[in-house]
């Protein structure tokens, strides 16, 4: 079990550690939920019938470990909403935590990107940061997304568009401001 | 105004900073190699007392809950002590990961259905639908597309490059049609015109042939329209084989119809084929999901030990509720199971399905706590961009 874990960990630790940051952008739970991915993984080894690549099979499971985590967050949210009158205003207003020490980007735009990248959909940023942060190609992220390749052309496609109407709007605030 | 493109985005994204793990392997494996061999939780069973269990658990956890809100963030040491790991709870405390995670469970909100694995249920703004389609190989189906194409083109344009579309599905090499015809479509007056070369013909073969107003109609069905006309360089009317001259295409009303399974491995798509039901009722459709037309390639969707109860009063208010069976199968199986199922509830006019009996709340996107809409379209592909 030791050789398994050890031989996953040195060919896909860092992608994987990266690929669970970028969509949950907090380094504590970061580990917590990589931790929770290679415990599904030793667990499942045994029933891991190779039908696809080790590499898909292990960023399917961080992929759902991630969802998981996220229900878990709406469930109690939902629960929350039920008992006090709270709009979902709150959803959209802008992000203004501080960027992590890990991100310190050259340039505003690449920054809002980095931002924005929030309000896309959990599916729409698993495509985003599997296709361009991790460099997969359109097969390979609709293996691991368990999506056809025409799903992820659609979904990568409206998550870039989120991001782009999202930072027109910013620049838009910015020339106003400036005026 | 500097506006940003698409292509700008991505080079943002690639140049995103690599984010580095500095714990060492070794504690990795002290982390992961104690909860390593444990049994995996049993799924939970839904029972109808859950909801009661439910309301009664949800005043306790909000008891517990308030006063952690009021209170704001909760110390370091309270995160170290619920970020204790433990293999048979859920990994995290959820009240202290709120305040760690910050706006990511803002996404929660966004656990919405835009795509299925074989359908659309919503257009954006500048999208708009093009409908096309291809044939099995045996030229026995038509099997409908629907391409997602920009509306910076206008529906005719579209509609002129349907051919370039539909190239690289037309595994049976025999739908030659929209290469040689032009259209004129305003959706707004309900018209539409074919314009065809005088020296065109649909193709040898009376399958083909009987196809072609099959698939005319299936493409101008869903804007309402009515009729096609057809209009040749030398104004006479068009011959359409056996079936003689024609001048126009009466649009058929769409038949009541299920969805089964076709993959072609030649190309390796699989797309949600319509099959005429003709008088059979919505549960007699359904039943029939289970039964595959192996001739012609067409596979079930329901797999036979799957059992079910159907109770659809109305077009609103329509339940099919599973046997435990429902739940060996994987979430894409299911996604099967249940896209072809909403397919087949749009068909005979349901607005929305609710599905009960599925252990999991959500599959994909779709909330199985909710009534799921039917979808918008079948088959979705998205040409406009890679």
């Amino acid at each position: 079990m030791e050789f398994l874990f050890e031989d996953l960990y040195r060919k896909y630790h860092q992608d994987l550690f990266q690929f669970v940051f970028y969509m949950t952008r907090d380094r504590t739970l970061t580990e917590d939920l990589v931790q929770e991915v290679y415990i599904r993984v030793m667990r499942s080894y045994n029933s891991f019938r190779g039908e696809s690549s080790e590499k898909t099979w292990l960023f399917s499971i961080a992929r759902n470990v991630t969802i998981d985590y996220f229900r878990s967050q709406n469930r109690k949210k939902n629960i929350i909403s039920q008992f006090f009158d709270w709009n979902k205003k709150g959803d959209f207003l802008p992000d203004h935590q501080p960027l992590p020490e890990e991100i310190l980007l050259q340039n505003e735009e690449a920054n809002q990107v980095y931002t924005y990248l929030e309000q896309c959909t959990i599916d729409q940023r698993s495509v985003l940061i599997l296709r361009f942060i991790q460099s997969m190609s359109i097969k390979e992220t609709a293996s691991i997304l368990g999506f056809s390749e025409s799903k992820v052309k659609t979904t990568q496609h409206r998550g870039l568009k989120v991001l782009k109407t999202h930072i027109q709007a910013e620049k838009l605030k910015g020339e106003a401001y400036d005026e | 105004m500097n506006k940003i493109d698409d292509d700008a985005i991505k080079n943002h994204l690639k140049n995103m900073p690599e984010v580095k793990d500095h714990r060492s392997k070794d504690e990795w494996i002290a982390k992961v190699q104690p909860y390593a061999y444990k049994r995996k939780r049993v799924r939970r069973k839904q029972s109808r007392m859950i909801p009661i269990f439910s309301t009664v658990l949800l005043i306790g956890i909000m008891v517990l809950i308030i006063p952690s809100i009021i209170k704001g963030p909760t110390s370091t040491n309270d995160q170290a002590s619920s970020t204790q790991f433990d293999g048979e709870q859920r990994m995290l405390s959820e009240e202290d990961k709120d305040d760690q995670v910050g706006s990511a469970s803002m996404e929660s909100d966004h656990v919405q259905k835009e795509v299925g694995e074989f359908v659309l249920y919503t257009l954006e703004e500048d999208e708009q639908l093009v409908y096309g389609g291809t044939f099995d190989q045996q030229v026995q189906y038509v099997i409908p597309l629907s391409f997602i194409t920009s509306t910076d083109k206008s529906l005719s344009q579209a509609y002129n490059e349907l051919d370039s579309y539909i190239a690289p599905f037309d595994s049976s090499s025999r739908v030659p049609y929209f290469e040689h015809m032009e259209f004129d479509v305003d959706i707004d007056e309900q018209f539409v015109t074919m314009h065809i070369n005088d020296s065109y013909t649909v193709g040898e073969g009376a399958a083909i042939q009987g196809k072609f107003e099959e698939m005319i109609s299936m493409i101008f069905q869903p804007y309402g329209i009515e009729e096609v006309h057809i209009q040749t360089e030398n104004g006479s009317p068009m011959i359409l084989g056996e079936i003689g001259e024609i001048s126009s295409i009466k649009i058929q009303d769409p038949p009541r119809v299920n969805y089964k399974y076709y993959y072609d491995d030649a190309h390796e798509y699989g797309f949600l084929v319509p099959i005429e039901q003709g008088e059979k009722t919505f549960s007699q459709s359904i039943d029939d999901l289970k039964e595959a037309d192996t001739d012609f390639s067409m596979q079930a969707t329901i797999p036979a030990d799957v059992d079910y109860t159907i109770n659809c009063e109305s077009t609103e208010d329509c339940f099919i509720h599973f046997t435990e069976e429902i739940n060996q199968l994987s979430q894409s199986e299911q996604i099967l199971v249940l896209e072809s199922i909403l397919m087949t509830a749009k068909s005979y006019g349901y607005d929305y399905v609710s599905f009960e009996g599925i252990s999991e709340e959500t599959i994909e996107g779709y909330d199985l706590t909710q009534p799921i809409d039917v979808p918008l379209a079948v088959n979705p592909v998205y040409v406009d961009h890679e």
